[in-house]
């Protein structure tokens, strides 16, 4: 689940980013969120995620109030969301397996349940053959799997991607949009950026566009 | 879906704890081992910038040793009044032979002394032309081994001045004062130069570790964005300093063993030279547990140092 109430954020240059955004996603939904390039989509997800701090309005995800929570939680508060950014920045030293391995690494999984969990969530992202492969070995429509590989390994609540489909080819992106609603089947809540309307035009789901730090068009009850 | 609900599984979280930091451990010492060079050469600064203050201080522990011998050659020396007579000068060795702290008396009677004197060329003619023996009962005192500091000195000597037939007491120790004086002065400036040197290790780990986080920072970012907490961060680093320390240590002990090998054959036979069986006495098990638990301590607080502030410094 994820709520935003009156947020704004400045950045300190001075630029307004967002400006009153509110919306509410509630667990289980799948939202798009669309808008021009400079909107303040990636600033929307970096908020949700406690990469940018927030200085006005409220979020709530996943059960964490982010406005009073001290920062020491925010490690906690993202091993319970999936997190992909617009670049895929995977450890160029370490294996596809390595790279997808870590979240389970930091949360201390035991090395059993890491290989099985990893190998299952490689061969969803059809990588499965690619394991040993190191990040420059891989195009990097698979290295942008491998990210959302990563992403999803700890089975989070709540999946926030930034332009996941970017570097990939229609059907690709397709395909990808396909597993997010799979993730989505199994209760995952999803906030998907997209600026690919021929894309999101195939899929119906919830749509937030984003105008110069305006959400408009976002009906707090999805119609 | 938390892995494990680590308070209700106290051995599970402990197991998983230490399963962590060997893993930490081990990833470190392989970063480490990834640049043997830069490593090597990183410890053997930090070992000669601990081992000169070392050395020095295991220097002049044994001065000090050598001192305490040398004071045990302290004595004592008594004038009783001119008016006392032979039997009171025997009761009074008597005495003093039973006073706790001295160990051996030597009475030396004025006619004794005069004969000394006459002994030794050039004084003969002098004295032989004196109407009357001049000197006074002497009586030498050497202090019992227990009665070395020079306050038990002091203490000894006041209370021999209080017996009503001594005149005079004389304490032979001027030039031990000095020596002590000056073996306070140099442990001073040891501590001083040991604290210098040791800022010195501390900030050589401090950059490694420094460098080293700038080198990780694609991946410190990556493990923040996963949920990487602050000390599993932390961690591979605060090892990486430890091992800097450890080796750093064991580097400067090796080498203050050394010096000291090198350093004990001329010792001896210096002090064969003087008839005593003095011999240079080595870093100790104490002082090398001391040298290497403050070469690790210093490689993590240096280690902490480096990383807190790059912890800081990062945005994610
Ligand atoms: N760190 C920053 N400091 C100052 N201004 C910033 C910063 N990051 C982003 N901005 C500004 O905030 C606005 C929104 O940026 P944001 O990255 O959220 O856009 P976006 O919607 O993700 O665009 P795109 O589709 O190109 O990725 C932009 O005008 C950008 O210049
Ligand atoms: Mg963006």
């Amino acid at each position: 689940m994820i709520e935003l109430k009156q947020v704004s954020k400045r950045y300190p240059n001075g630029h307004l980013a967002l400006d009153d955004v509110n919306f509410k996603l509630p667990a289980g939904d799948f939202a798009i969120l669309t808008g021009p390039s400079g909107a303040g989509k990636s600033t929307l997800l970096k908020l949700i995620a406690g990469i940018e701090p927030l200085h006005q309005g409220q979020i709530t995800v996943a059960d964490f109030a982010l406005h009073k929570m001290p920062e020491k939680q925010i490690p906690y508060l993202r091993r319970q969301i999936g997190i992909i950014l617009q670049s895929p920045n995977l450890l160029s030293d370490k294996t596809v397996f390595d790279n997808v391995a870590l979240p389970l690494v930091v949360a201390g999984y035991s090395y059993k349940e890491i290989c099985s969990r990893v190998r299952a969530v490689l061969a969803k992202v059809s990588l499965a053959k690619k394991e040993n492969c190191y990040p420059v070995e891989l195009s990097s429509g698979e290295q942008q799997r491998v990210s959302i590989a990563r992403a999803v390994v700890n089975k989070p609540a709540v999946l926030i991607a930034d332009e996941p489909t970017g570097n990939l080819d229609g059907k690709l992106a397709r395909e990808t949009m396909q597993l997010f609603e799979q993730f989505n089947q199994l209760g995952m809540t999803l906030l998907i950026v997209s600026h690919d309307l021929n894309l999101i035009n195939q899929f119906k789901h919830r749509r937030l566009l984003l105008e110069e730090g305006k959400l408009i068009d976002a009906p707090l009850q999805p119609a | 879906m938390r892995p494990y609900n680590l308070l209700n599984k106290p051995k599970q979280f402990f197991a998983l704890y230490t399963a962590r930091h060997f893993q930490a451990g081990f990833n470190s010492l392989g970063q480490l081992s990834r640049t043997p060079m830069n490593t090597f050469m990183t410890c053997v600064v930090i070992g000669i910038a601990l081992a000169l203050p070392m050395t020095l201080l295991v220097l002049l522990k044994n001065v000090e040793t050598l001192s305490q011998h040398l004071r045990q050659g302290t004595q004592i020396t008594l004038y009783l009044k001119s008016t006392t007579t032979d039997a009171q000068a025997t009761d009074l060795v008597y005495f003093l032979k039973k006073m706790p702290g001295v160990s051996s008396v030597q009475a030396i009677s004025p006619a004794q002394g005069l004969h000394e004197l006459q002994q030794q060329a050039g004084v003969d003619t002098a004295v032989a032309n004196l109407p009357s023996n001049p000197l006074p009962w002497a009586i030498v005192i050497l202090p019992s081994a227990l009665f070395h500091s020079t306050q038990d000195l002091t203490t000894l000597s006041h209370t021999l001045q209080q017996i009503t037939l001594v005149d005079s007491v004389q304490l032979d120790a001027l030039w031990i004062e000095r020596l002590f004086a000056l073996i306070t002065f140099a442990h001073r400036a040891i501590y001083g130069l040991a604290l210098f040197l040791g800022i010195a290790v501390l900030l050589i780990v401090n950059n490694c570790i420094r460098s080293a986080t700038q080198q990780s920072r694609k991946e410190i970012d990556v493990i923040k964005l996963i949920g990487g907490t602050h000390s599993f961060i932390r961690r591979p680093f605060l090892y990486a300093g430890m091992i800097y320390g450890l080796l750093g240590g064991i580097i400067a002990w090796q080498l203050v063993d050394l010096l000291l090998v090198w350093l004990r054959e001329p010792t001896s036979q210096l002090a064969n030279l003087y008839n005593s069986a003095f011999t240079l006495s080595g870093i100790g098990f104490l002082d090398s547990c001391a040298l290497l638990i403050l070469s690790v301590a210093l490689g993590l607080l240096g280690a902490w140092l480096a990383v807190h502030s790059s912890l800081k410094s990062h945005k994610l």
